[in-house]
């Protein structure tokens, strides 16, 4: 039952902002660093040196602290906006699927919407830096670095596991659309400043991304294991509510 | 299969501590178009939020296909079409790609799509966006949604709300042919008797969260009252006149009304006989509506 609601909830996203924005915006990160790139590439000009590696650092920074907080909280609230603006609760949960398949069915796509946009933004950024070979040689660029980019971009996609599992609870606990772009928004300068702090940050649900990128690979199994078992927790808490709750 | 398809037994909720519905026992038989009566606010979305598990009963149980909807939910939704207020659809898909999401959670066949579109008639329209569709094109479109799969029961929450009146009419034959050609019990709300009663067998009232009436629309016939209307010159003086001879009348829009209706002779010929003129006398039945609404106002007053 489960895979057949995931089907169903894979087909609402066609036509929808939601999966054109796992597309847009890591493209449209891409396109900046392209141009930042092309246009003042003496920010990653060090005499001679690789410029891929200074690159490749700051597009997974960048995404990491402000791009995929932000694409966490629209993401989440556009697919429960999916049901929320037809009020289409009463119809979808009068079918004959437990609860839970569709709570879990949803969470799924938003979190493989997240890293569908993860899997664009590396292979984005391995064309926009194919083409800046071809462009503009004095970047030096070498060989595609791997290393630096996809064992960080897999730690974040991992270490945001906590922050789409309370996002996804809080967009389909509130119907109204402002609530959880509010708490969206809020948590995501709060982890900003927690990740500033080791100590806090470390524990911080959405500084968790942030710290996975600052502390390397080092931490990571702590951040991890908080983010995957507290992902579990939220999802799992927020799934009960979910079947308890009454649609009036 | 049991004899009545939904049975509910002293079904009762209670928001903040207040009854929306109270001691509830619905008895909807087999094959019925059953019309769930009341006036707005009454309570019948609330108990067709319970009978479809959306909403818990805060006392009372619930069975359909005679098995207990809390240990049964899927079960019995599996076999259960529901179109409740406006149509939920998604505008951005088609009619088609609506209707697919519900058929892939109840695992009916592709061919099924096009079953329930024909019955709707919405086979030409099925590849434009829901979007673009009129409210009774959506309306349709949910009831497709109902008709999907093998289901044995549709309850409709006021499926002509909104739609002018040929969508109505539309509406509203769809559903008289549904028992007879599709097998499927009927249950719909409504707070408008006329809308219903061309096509209802059976009838339940409901009127400040309490049934005030359950049966057969034969039955609700029977509660009809018959009445003698008189039209006279001057109402007062022959209302005045009646009255003292020991008649029970009252005044009705201009007319004289009486339950006597076995006095119409003698009453014509007092007024006769004391000079008042009698344009109108008839004995009259109160419609099925009128019936429907001292019913359910008699309680809220």
């Amino acid at each position: 039952m489960f895979f057949r609601v995931l089907s169903g909830e894979c087909l609402k996203l066609k036509r929808t902002l939601a999966l054109w924005m796992a597309l847009v915006s890591p493209l449209l990160m891409v396109l900046l660093q392209f141009g930042v790139s092309f246009k003042g590439a003496s920010v990653f000009l060090r005499d001679g040196k690789d410029a891929w590696p200074p690159m490749v650092r700051q597009t997974v920074e960048v995404w990491t602290l402000l791009m995929m907080p932000l694409f966490v909280t629209l993401e989440t609230s556009l697919l429960a906006g999916l049901e929320n603006t037809g009020k289409n609760w009463k119809s979808l949960l009068a079918l004959p699927s437990p609860r839970w398949t569709v709570y879990s069915a949803k969470l799924v796509v938003a979190i493989a919407l997240l890293w569908a946009a993860h899997a664009v933004l590396i292979g984005g950024t391995i064309v926009s830096g194919l083409l800046l070979q071809l462009l503009h040689p004095a970047l030096n660029l070498g060989n595609i670095p791997l290393s630096p980019f996809i064992p960080p971009m897999l730690r974040v996609s991992v270490s945001a596991l906590l922050a789409v599992a309370i996002q996804h609870w809080v967009s389909l606990r509130w119907q109204s659309y402002t609530a959880a772009m509010g708490f969206g928004m809020c948590a995501m300068i709060a982890g900003v400043f927690a990740s500033q702090s080791a100590a806090l940050g470390s524990w911080f649900p959405w500084s968790l991304p942030i710290r996975a990128v600052m502390d390397g690979a080092a931490g990571q199994d702590r951040i991890t294991a908080l983010a995957v078992g507290g992902a579990i927790v939220a999802a799992s808490m927020g799934c009960w509510e979910f079947v308890k709750r009454e649609i009036a | 299969m049991p004899d009545c398809v939904i049975s509910t037994d002293a079904a009762t909720k209670l928001f903040s501590g207040k009854p929306a519905v109270r001691n509830v026992s619905l008895r909807v038989p087999t094959g019925s178009i059953y019309a769930f009566l009341g006036p707005n606010g009454a309570g019948k979305s609330t108990t067709i939020r319970m009978l479809l598990g959306l909403l818990r009963p805060s006392c009372g149980g619930i069975a359909i296909f005679g098995l207990d909807l809390r240990r049964h939910r899927n079960e019995i939704l599996a076999h259960t079409g529901s179109l409740v207020e406006t149509p939920s659809v998604y505008e951005h898909l088609s009619a088609r790609e609506n209707l697919e999401i519900p058929r892939r959670i109840l695992d009916a066949p592709r061919s099924d799509i096009d079953r329930v579109l024909r019955i709707v008639g919405l086979e030409i329209a099925s590849r434009k966006l829901v979007g673009t569709f009129s409210l009774g094109m959506k309306q349709r479109l949910g009831l497709a949604q109902a008709l999907l799969g093998k289901r044995e029961l549709l309850i409709l929450d006021e499926p002509t709300n909104g739609l002018d009146p040929a969508g109505i009419q539309e509406m509203r034959s769809l559903i008289r042919q549904l028992p007879a050609q599709h097998g499927v019990t009927v249950f719909l709300s409504s707070h408008l008797l006329t809308e219903v009663e061309q096509v209802a067998t059976h009838v339940g009232m409901l009127s400040q969260g309490e049934l005030v009436f359950q049966g057969t629309i034969g039955e609700l016939e029977g509660r009809r009252r018959s009445y003698l209307r008189v039209g006279v010159g001057d109402i007062e003086s022959a209302w005045a006149l009646l009255k003292a001879r020991g008649w029970c009348v009252s005044q009705s829009n201009g007319y004289l009304v009486s339950s006597d209706t076995g006095a119409a002779a003698a009453m014509n010929r007092t007024l006769v006989e004391a000079g008042i003129a009698v344009h109108y006398l008839a004995v009259e039945s109160a419609s099925l509506e009128e019936v429907f609404l001292k019913m359910t106002q008699s309680e809220v007053n």
